[in-house]
């Protein structure tokens, strides 16, 4: 007995390592599978002011390729632009068209700007930090864009930062679709390319091929319908046979962030009431 | 004592803030991501008391995973790399050599510090790779990251330990 407690008494700093250890993976697991904690994040007051700072002063390094992307982006628009003139002269000589209403894209969404302030692409579960919080209106559950295309989903908030989970991290599922065709899937990280992901669940019997577009569904409430997720560069057959794995070259520069646009869906809780309600019964 | 701490902390300070401004930021070839900060704790003195190397490990991690949102990934990686620091260096080294001795290249020479170097840094890597992917299953990847940024975790603190001369 004597020689036991020496023992323990000698080697007590294996007590302390074990100690540790449990904290260490108290919060791993915390992290892993709760929402709630912010405070050992990078979107705690601390370490995002130091962010906020360090985010500033890299923001500028690439103002270039921002630059460039957005005036490809303006070219794009303005050429999809034109062709959308052409067609609806085109049809506005039926009456019955005029009189149908376009409802804008954002019409049910508020828009908020933020600046990424710090952004991995490391890691096999990437975060963004942005540098407006909850006293700015941004809540968990948000969907975030560039001018490109999709970029993550809000995940948690401090009062003056917010924590994305990026696109590349793999709890991120993001609900897409084929452009102007009604099959639907997710979208899924693998944790190889910061450029590219996967499309699951798409069915087979949809007529595909490479260089199709990506745009989100709208079926969850986090991003309206269309906005530009990337085009297919790879057609895979998933092993159940019933439907595709598709690659996705993203159409965001996830290496590259800075200006981010939050949407807010002001009917979001309207519906999730709805489609609880019709769950359950 | 007490300005042997604040050394020190201002020492931590220094390797946390080119961690998380500079090495986080590398990415080579999609693959590597130098871990530099764990230099100190390779290089303390081997009378240094344990459960003080232990302190210093959880909370420069705890600092390391704060700002890279991987809340205690890196605390618990480098408590291992502490935790089984000596019995590494035991097994390369004569026993009468490390009684008081801060490992470098000069200190225990060149392959010894290389083999006590190797087996840390894989250690450590391993451990941090592994929690980090967390319920993310996708063995090659992690291998080839987990080598990959050994490798050059390796080569970096290799080379600085070589120019470090005392």
């Amino acid at each position: 007995m004597r020689h036991l407690i020496r023992f323990l008494v000698h080697h007590n700093y294996i007590f302390l390592f074990l100690l540790l250890e449990f904290a260490s993976f108290v919060l791993i697991i915390n992290f892993n599978y709760y929402q709630q904690g912010v405070y050992f994040t990078s979107c705690n007051r601390l370490v995002g002011s130091f962010y906020d700072v360090t985010g500033g002063i890299s923001s500028y390094f690439n103002l270039r390729e921002q630059n460039d992307s957005l005036v490809s982006s303006n070219i794009r628009l303005q050429q999809e632009l034109t062709l959308l003139q052409q067609q609806l002269n085109k049809q506005q000589q039926d009456s019955l068209y005029r009189s149908l209403e376009q409802t804008p894209m954002f019409a049910d969404y508020t828009l908020y700007d933020a600046r990424v302030i710090n952004n991995s692409v490391n890691h096999l579960n990437n975060y963004i930090t942005l540098n407006k919080g909850a006293k700015d209106g941004i809540q968990p559950a948000m969907g975030v864009v560039n001018g490109n295309g999709i970029v993550g989903i809000v995940r948690a908030v401090s009062a003056h930062y917010s924590l994305v989970l990026s696109v590349l991290n793999s709890k991120s599922t993001i609900s897409c679709k084929l452009k102007n065709k009604e099959f639907f899937g997710y979208l899924l990280w693998t944790g190889e390319s910061s450029q590219e992901a996967q499309l699951c669940d798409l069915p087979t019997h949809a007529i595909l091929q490479k260089g199709d577009t990506i745009i989100t569904s709208g079926y969850s409430a986090l991003f309206p319908e269309g906005m530009m997720v990337g085009v297919i560069n790879k057609i895979d057959h998933a092993p159940d046979g019933l439907s595709y794995i598709l690659g996705v070259k993203l159409s965001t520069d996830m290496t590259h962030l800075s200006a981010v646009r939050v949407i807010a869906n002001n009917k979001r809780e309207e519906r999730i009431e709805v489609e609880s309600k019709t769950v359950k019964e | 004592m007490k300005l042997a701490v604040i050394k020190r902390l201002g020492l931590f300070f220094i390797w946390i803030l080119l961690q998380v401004v500079l090495f986080n930021t590398i990415n080579l070839f999609g693959y590597a991501t130098p871990f530099l900060y764990i230099y100190p704790f390779i290089c303390f003195n081997t009378q240094m008391s344990k459960n003080e190397q232990l302190l210093w490990a959880f909370f420069v991690g705890l600092a390391i995973d704060l700002f890279a949102n991987t809340p205690g990934v890196n605390a618990a990686a480098t408590l291992v790399l502490v935790f089984f620091r000596l019995p590494i260096l035991h097994l390369y080294t004569p026993h009468d050599s490390w009684e008081d001795v801060m490992p470098s290249v000069y200190s225990i020479g060149h392959i010894p510090f290389l083999k006590y170097l190797i087996s840390l840094v894989l250690l450590h890597h391993l451990v941090l790779f592994s929690l980090d992917a967390f319920s993310f299953i996708n063995i090659s990847l992690l291998l080839t990251k987990w080598l990959v940024s050994s490798m050059f975790t390796i080569l970096c603190l290799w080379g600085i330990s070589s120019v470090e001369r005392r």
